[in-house]
């Protein structure tokens, strides 16, 4: 089953958190073309943040062409977003569990993405 | 007039009485009592209680409408036992546990349709009310309760006639039923949901909520506009009738008597509305269908 977790004490603002999975999910082919995400309401409720929370994270998966909403289907993962390659896709696997077995937060091992993409030596995670 | 002034009371009292008598039973549906565990159990609970309290809310209120037996408040009151069926049951929905803590989940999957019947019969019995009461306002004479025709050298009147007097009540009570309806269908699509693990639970109170606040509305609805449309209808005919009787030259001959025309139409309309609010009594699930094979999660 698809999860979105909230972490309502973390740095990052709770909009983007549900971005960055929404989109992470679209990206490793777990959210697939078409498929319905739920209601701002729904999900709203489910993770008892406010409507204006999802509104924005929906508002800004929109933005970027992951997602469209129309008023008889909602929001659904838009037509031309595809999974990425398996090969990426099974590296970011192998990552996430290296990265768990090694003690590293969600944060860090996206810091240290993010670095690696930027091509510089990656931040210090102090482990 | 006399005999119509002893019968549509009592016909109206019928209308009233039989119906919410039948929701008794048919909105008191709860989930079946096969709960698995604990949480399970509570579900289960909460979806009975609320069942419970709109039938009990309902019950209460048709008696306070019943001992009132005014012209007014039998008019309205199925439409009132409906906003307050509505009511009841959506505060019980706003009671169910939110989330606490910090770090909150939820599962990516939409809620579960709505039972589209019971939508369609609720939409339909409501613009068909709306329809009415206008139609009514529009034939009445001024005092909103008759039908009057005139006629150079003499009047034919026949009362009651849902005109302003009735139909205007109506139409507010229709329109806080629909804010309240509506107010409840997002009060159930915004109730957090159960963990993952009781996802059929979860989907099964959310329909079965859903169900009954579509079928008090639908129901309290159409017996509204059976009970309207059978005293527009007697009236019709009967002025109909009448002005045949008494060769007024306004008078037509069947079946161009669009007043007797119309007359029968609405004793069909009545019963189609009674078979349908009896349909609607029965009609929409307490089980959701069963969830889609869950995707494997990917990095969470």
């Amino acid at each position: 089953m698809t999860v979105l977790t909230v972490d309502l004490d973390a740095a990052e603002p709770p909009y983007e958190q549900l971005r960055a999975q929404v989109a992470g999910h679209i990206a490793t082919g777990a959210l697939r073309p078409g498929d319905r995400l739920p209601t701002i309401r729904a999900l709203a409720g489910d993770l008892g943040v406010a409507t204006g929370t999802v509104a924005r994270a929906y508002r800004e998966l929109e933005a970027t062409g992951l997602v469209t909403t129309r008023r008889r289907t909602g929001t659904v993962v838009a037509s031309g977003t595809t999974a990425q390659d398996d090969t990426v896709r099974s590296a970011a696997r192998d990552f996430a569990g290296l990265a768990r077995r090694h003690g590293l937060t969600e944060v860090e091992a996206i810091d240290l993405v993010r670095a690696a993409l930027r091509g510089g030596p990656g931040p210090a995670t102090g482990r | 007039m006399s005999v119509l002034a002893v019968v549509a009371p009592l016909l109206s009292l019928l209308a009233v009485a039989v119906p919410l008598l039948l929701v008794v039973g048919a909105v008191g549906r709860g989930l079946p009592r096969d709960a698995s565990d604990e949480v399970d159990r509570a579900a289960r609970r909460r979806v009975r209680t609320a069942s419970r309290v709109s039938v009990g809310v309902a019950v209460v209120a048709t008696v306070v409408v019943l001992a009132l037996g005014d012209d007014l408040p039998l008019a309205v009151g199925p439409l009132g036992i409906g906003v307050l069926a509505v009511v009841a049951a959506t505060l019980l929905e706003r009671s169910w546990p939110r989330p606490a803590g910090t770090v909150r989940t939820a599962a990516v999957r939409p809620r579960p349709a709505a039972p589209r019947f019971l939508q369609r019969v609720w939409v339909g019995s409501a613009a068909s009310l709306a329809v009415l009461c206008l139609g009514g306002m529009l034939l009445s004479a001024p005092d909103g309760r008759s039908l009057e025709v005139h006629w150079a050298g003499g009047a034919a009147g026949h009362s009651p006639f849902p005109g302003w007097r009735y139909s205007l009540p109506a139409l507010v009570a229709l329109a806080v039923l629909v804010l309240a309806t509506r107010w409840g269908l997002r009060t159930v699509e915004g109730r957090p949901a159960l963990d993952p693990a009781h996802e059929q639970v979860d989907a099964d109170a959310r329909v079965t909520s859903t169900a009954r606040l579509l079928r008090a509305a639908a129901v309290s609805t159409l017996v509204t506009v059976a009970a309207f449309a059978y005293v527009a209808g007697s009236a019709l005919a009967q002025m109909a009738q009448t002005l045949r009787m008494n060769q007024a030259p306004v008078a037509l001959a069947p079946p161009f008597d669009w007043r007797q025309d119309l007359g029968f139409a609405l004793f069909g309309v009545m019963t189609a509305a009674v078979v349908l609010a009896l349909v609607t009594l029965g009609a929409g699930p307490t089980r959701a269908p069963a969830p889609a094979a869950a995707a494997d999660p990917v990095l969470r």
